[in-house]
């Protein structure tokens, strides 16, 4: 059968997103929003993490003076209407990411470092258990996701796929995010299932709760499982079930919370169909969802890739013929150079969708944006070297407050763990540690 | 040189021969000659002083490898494929080999014996994504799910772990992951039991652009060219409405004046609407582009009953019309009007009729209560001769659900939520509700095998015939056993040698096994990135298109099982002498006489190209960049896919390729290589991969046949072994793998991949001695894929588990 995958008209999907955002900030909904908006002094926080693979041309992304008054390098110059927003961190580095003479696998590690500040060891080790370590946007989702719906988001635009992961496991990858040392946390790529399941499956108000009753009541009945296979099993293989049942108690308390919500959700927008085939679309929708999801407090937390680290994407769309990964590889190919410095500016200019977005959607006494913090950056700095040092890294927002941005802050050899342990503790999640950090950053 | 390569058994005939003699006397015999071998030809840079490689291979007691499985199994690996020592060092004579490598790998083995190890094997095994839609399939007789009930929409794709999707250890739980088998299971019951209130669904199938439609395809009425056909599942008896999307272009031609494109919607073959579209100058603006045009959409509402149909929407083939001509295919898509089908649209149902007859519901509805019948209304009063037959088909669902006989215990939290949905709504949905819970019982989204009771902590047992009926049947189809399996497995008869051959040699022949081809195969060589990742550079290879793209897939789909349904050799798969092609892929390959879309097989003359996987379109489009081929992603493919002997990583500061010399001339993709030589920090490895890929360079990224490269130079296709073995071609390519020792290694890279895949867990060193005896026992049958199969079944590892030892927690959990 010679039928592929569907693109759905976005603009449908934008009228409904349209309708929703017509609606007033909806008190009765989102409890905590009242407070908020009560108490400027005490505006919900929210972070956000978006990461682009395989670093940048460094001399077109890097301001060259420090402070307010820095002229925008050409990769950063689509951002110009939003720079009071923005503070550029340089100097960050992720030596974590290298090689340790376990092998070279800069890719793969690369997008496990960059939240975690963990060597992934275990890259290509037949048999090995894979381990790496708690990330940033899982920290602040334990604790800021306390009262949402979901704890955090996590989406990626490309699926999964096993050519060109550098060896074993292909993990290291796809995500970004992980629980806990040994769980990493997939990331979605389709939005009609980022719609979902922020949403359900959609109908009305009744439907929806009758369905969220059975559900509560399968997973309560699955729990009494738990005991009975408990029982016939031994302890040291029981990791699996335990994350199975774990998993279940969780999406159950969930529910509940929900439950309570239920009463004032608004209309929906349409339900997204398809993956729009256009990159630019789909990144543009799935950050209108994440808006989405901000708006209506449904989360606080959100991870995403841009793309994964090996990309084989081609830009045709900017006249590119090669793979993102071939690109980055230049050899000081002045061509090769000049295509991956559009390839990074593209990136910039989709960014923005989001940011002024963002910057459009009031939210208390300022904007989303001046209540958030998102950071974007990649792991390594020049891709053609596979360097961990020099990492590009920006942040925007304002942080409620908290981040004063506009400026470029200038650092040498620092730890990125350290810029993600101070953007935490600015959250409202202190930490003592993430990975290698040596401490947490001064920001000025 | 086929027939050379196929008698030769390499060091397992060794093996054979030193193993017939006394055990303990060719120990002690040799003993001291394998530690010359190893002071002589190893230990001068794998000592403890200079620890080259990290493998101090003085510090090891080779008279006991077993000591060290993984570190002798290493050695054993690269001096058998002559990897080491290094073409610079001292070499042992062939006879030196072989006997080191008999005798190590005898003292290997016989450790296996007397101390069996069958390896980790999880006790928890979730079912991955491919196997949850076939368990589905298999379990409720629902296929071809609406394209809003799409498995990639039900759940997330898996991770990918040792090349596979199927890896126990990498298949996590998540609480989005639960969410969406709650969500799955419903909308399936509701698919599966039949719906009235089912909700309006919208599926929209998009034609890729790159899909020529002047040609006629497989399935689609003789008669019609282009379209497509659609299998899918409708919900419920009713009104469905179809939306045709035309894309119109070309120049209009006054001479057809009067006439229309006539497209036709079938369902099951049977003509439902003819629509006429008809021919017009089209605006100038549009003039000359394909698919920059098109009408309103063409629209039928069509009564539809449920279940699985068979959707057609072609156009009518008109003969005579010289603008379908088929005789000018240089005038395809551009010059003269066309139009092709951009997309179907099928929404509803709009009106409900009944929830029908469907291969669902005569599955799940084994009884109905006599005096409930589907209208609601005498629904409600419906009594207690119900639950009796509730029970039935609960207690039949799953018994295969959960791939076990079941009791009471097991049932009674189905039949609570059968009661609670048929106070809603009535019997069936309390059948609907009780699905529900059964799809996301734990014991039917995880393969768990229990230690038995009786068996005391660390001991080695065999595996219950039951959990080797459902390890056979992951393996094999991807699915749950069928009922004769689980009988048997009930009966504790299947591990019988009679009964278990008779059950592989079933379960090969049945259709079902076409996905060891698709999941194993399809993830081996990578073909599953063929259809979903590559995406040739469109204007470079205009050719490729996704008819083109469906046919390579399609070609080793068949190939791989041919030679496994027919039980041919290993070897078959790089070098048979047939494949199977359609014209489409015909004319890519430039193989005359081949006419229509559907494939059949063609018998390839000795000196065709095409033998084997190394000819097939897939292979050398998946090795390939966009724009061009890689001979180090070929070469890399084939060290490290087909003979697991993969290079080693490159090191971290990569220097530059020239890609033009002194006077600016480009060079050809060969002498930017042999750059690669000359740089002391590359040759080691590039000197192993790139000749490999040399050799296929007479294939350009899409795999058609070209002479000269990216330069323009005639393509130079000598190439050279470390070992300084000559070769030419893709042809010599062949002879030199199916050559000692690669034919060696290749066969035991299908095992061990194999063998990885049906245990859902790594191969690691001391599986060895198990691969060895797989090899040994189908060396005598030619490496038959049948041979193979067997070999892997009853094989320890997959028979034979360790209990759990007891631990300080295990024991406090037994406690409480």
């Amino acid at each position: 059968m010679f039928v592929t995958k569907l693109s759905l008209p976005r603009r449908t999907f934008l009228r409904g997103i349209g309708a929703t955002l017509s609606l007033p900030l909806l008190d009765a909904m989102v409890p905590a929003l009242t407070a908020m908006s009560a108490t400027a002094a005490a505006p919900i926080r929210r972070i956000g993490f978006i990461y682009h693979p395989m670093g940048t041309i460094y001399d077109q992304w890097t301001p060259a003076a420090e402070g307010a008054n820095f002229t925008m390098p050409r990769i950063l110059a689509p951002l110009e209407p939003v720079r009071d927003q923005m503070l550029v961190v340089t100097g960050l580095c992720h030596n974590e990411g290298a090689s340790k003479g376990d092998g070279s696998f800069p890719h793969p590690r690369a997008g496990a470092v960059w939240l975690s500040g963990v060597h992934a060891t275990a890259v290509t080790t037949v048999g090995a258990e894979v381990r790496l370590g708690v990330t940033a946007d899982q920290l602040a989702a334990r604790a800021l996701g306390k009262e949402t719906l979901l704890p955090s988001l996590e989406f990626a635009l490309e699926q999964p796929s096993a050519f060109g992961c550098e060896g074993g496991t292909c993990l290291f990858s796809s995500t970004l995010s992980w629980k806990n040392e040994k769980t990493p946390v997939p990331m979605e790529s389709h939005p009609r299932i980022v719609f979902e399941r922020l949403f359900g499956q959609g109908g009305s108000v009744d439907e929806r709760r009758r369905d969220r009753h059975w559900d509560a009541s399968i997973l309560d009945s699955i729990a009494e499982d738990a005991s009975r296979l408990r029982k016939r099993l031994g302890a040291n293989d029981r990791n699996r079930l335990n994350e199975y049942f774990d998993s279940v108690r969780e999406v159950e308390q969930r529910i509940g919370r929900t439950e309570q919500r239920d009463a004032t959700v608004v209309e929906l927008p349409e339900r997204p169909t398809g993956v729009p085939s256009e990159w630019e679309d789909h990144a543009k929708l799935m950050f209108d969802l994440q808006v989405l999801a901000f708006q209506t407090d449904m989360t606080r937390v959100f991870s995403m890739m841009m793309g994964r680290e090996l990309s084989g994407r081609v830009f045709k769309n900017l006249g590119q013929s090669e793979q993102h990964h071939i690109i980055t590889h230049h050899r000081h190919d002045k061509k090769l150079i000049e295509q991956k410095a559009q390839i990074d500016v593209y990136h910039m200019q989709v960014l923005k969708h989001l940011l002024d977005k963002m910057q459009a959607t009031p939210d208390g006494d300022g904007s989303l944006l001046d209540h958030s913090m998102i950071v974007y950056g990649s792991a390594m700095g020049d891709g053609n070297q596979h360097a961990f040092h020099d990492i590009p890294t920006l942040v925007f927002g304002k942080g409620a407050g908290k981040l004063r941005s506009g400026r470029h802050v200038k650092h040498q050899d620092v730890p990125m763990t350290n810029l993600l342990v101070s953007l935490l503790e600015k959250v409202g999640v202190p930490i003592d540690t993430l990975g290698d950090s040596t401490g947490s950053l001064d920001l000025g | 040189m086929m027939a050379a390569a196929l008698l030769y058994t390499g060091s397992d005939s060794v093996r054979a021969a030193t193993q017939a003699q006394s055990a303990s006397a060719a120990n002690t015999a040799s003993t001291s000659a394998e530690r010359r071998f190893v002071a002589t030809y190893c230990a001068t840079c794998h000592n403890a002083r200079l620890n080259t490689a990290n493998l101090p291979l003085d510090t090891f007691d080779v008279s006991n490898p077993a000591s060290n499985p993984a570190v002798w199994e290493k050695v054993l690996q690269k001096v058998r494929t002559g990897v080491m020592p290094p073409p610079a060092a001292r070499h042992p004579d062939p006879a030196a080999i072989a006997s080191f490598v008999g005798s190590i790998e005898t003292s290997l083995d016989q450790a296996a014996t007397t101390h069996q190890n069958p390896g980790r094997v999880p006790l928890i095994h979730r079912l991955n994504r491919t196997e949850y839609r076939n368990a589905i399939r298999d379990l409720l007789a629902v296929d071809d799910l609406p394209k809003e009930m799409d498995i990639s929409l039900l759940l997330p794709p898996d991770e990918i772990g040792e090349g596979f999707d199927n890896m126990a250890d990498a298949l996590f739980v998540s609480p989005s992951l639960i969410e969406r088998y709650v969500g799955a299971a419903r909308k399936i019951s509701r698919l599966a039991v039949g719906d009235l209130a089912v909700p309006r669904m919208i599926d929209t199938y998009q034609l890729s652009g790159q899909l020529p439609q002047d040609v006629h395809f497989e399935e689609l009425p003789i008669g019609t060219r282009g379209g497509a056909l659609i299998r899918r599942t409708f919900p419920v008896d009713g009104e469905y409405t179809f939306d045709v999307q035309v894309a119109r272009g070309g120049v209009y031609d006054p001479s057809t004046a009067g006439e229309a494109f006539e497209l036709e919607l079938t369902v099951d073959g049977r003509r439902e609407q003819l629509f006429k579209e008809e021919r017009r100058a089209p605006a100038s603006d549009r003039q000359g582009r394909r698919g920059g045009g098109g009408g309103g959409p063409l629209q039928a509402r069509v009564a539809v009953s449920a279940g699985p149909h068979d959707i057609g929407v072609a156009f009518l083939q008109r003969a005579a019309a010289p603008i379908e001509s088929l005789t000018t295919p240089y005038l395809r898509g551009r010059g003269v009007e066309s139009a092709a089908v951009s997309s179907i649209t099928i929404s509803g149902p709009e009106k409900v009729i009944g929830v029908g007859s469907t291969p669902s519901r005569q599955r799940i509805f084994v009884c109905y209560p006599a005096e409930s019948t589907s209208s609601p209304a005498v629904r409600r009063q419906s009594g207690g001769d119900d639950s009796a037959c509730a029970r039935r088909i609960l207690s039949g669902l799953a018994r295969r659900a959960f791939r076990r006989p079941v009791n009471g215990e097991d049932v009674a939290p189905l039949m609570q939520f059968y009661t609670e949905g048929k106070k809603e709504g009535g019997f069936e949905d309390g059948i609907k509700r009780s699905l529900e819970r059964l799809l996301v019982s734990p014991e039917f989204l995880f393969r768990i095998e229990f230690d038995p009771a009786d068996v005391r902590p660390g001991a080695l047992y065999r595996i219950s015939d039951l959990e080797l009926a459902s390890r056979l049947s992951f393996f094999l189809w991807s699915s749950i056993p069928d009922d004769e399996l689980i009988d048997l497995g009930a009966r504790g008869v299947l591990h019988t040698p009679r009964v278990l051959e008779q059950q592989i040699r079933r379960m090969i022949a049945d259709r079902r096994s076409a996905a060891l081809v698709e999941n194993f195969a399809g993830q081996w060589l990578y073909l599953r990135d063929l259809v979903a990742v590559k995406r040739p550079d469109d204007r470079l290879f205009p050719n490729f298109d996704e008819g083109l793209r469906h046919a390579m897939a399609q070609e080793t789909q068949l190939f791989v099982e041919a030679i496994l349904r027919e039980d041919r050799s290993v070897f078959d798969l790089l070098g048979a002498n047939f494949t199977f092609l359609n014209d489409r892929l015909a004319r890519h390959y430039g193989i005359p006489d081949v006419y229509g879309s559907q494939f059949r097989r063609v018998v390839l003359p000795d000196d065709s190209p095409r033998r084997g996987l190394l000819g097939q379109g897939s292979v050398l489009t998946v090795t390939s960049y966009a724009n061009r081929t890689s001979p180090v992603n070929r070469g890399k493919f084939i060290l490290e896919t087909l003979l697991s002997m993969p290079p080693p990583p490159p090191p971290p500061d990569v220097p530059s390729l020239q890609d033009t010399n002194a006077e600016g001339r480009v060079l050809s993709m060969r002498a930017r290589m042999e750059q690669h030589r000359a740089n002391p920090a590359c040759a080691s490895c590039h000197a192993q991969m790139d000749p490999l890929g040399f050799a296929l360079e007479q294939f350009d990224a899409v795999g058609e046949w070209r002479t000269r490269g990216e330069s323009h130079d005639p393509i130079d296709t000598a190439a050279a072994l470390a070992n300084g073995t000559k070769f030419t071609g893709v042809d010599g390519l062949r002879h030199v793998l199916l050559a000692p020792p690669f034919d060696q290694e290749f066969a035991r890279t299908v095992v061990s991949k194999m063998l990885s895949y049906a245990l859902g867990r790594g191969i690691e060193a001391t599986d060895q001695p198990y691969i060895r005896a797989i090899m040994h026992d189908a060396a005598s049958r030619r490496f038959a894929m049948g041979a193979l199969v067997r070999g892997i079944v009853n094989s320890v590892p997959f028979q034979m588990r360790r209990a759990q030892p007891r631990t300080a927690s295990a024991a406090e959990t037994a406690q409480r």
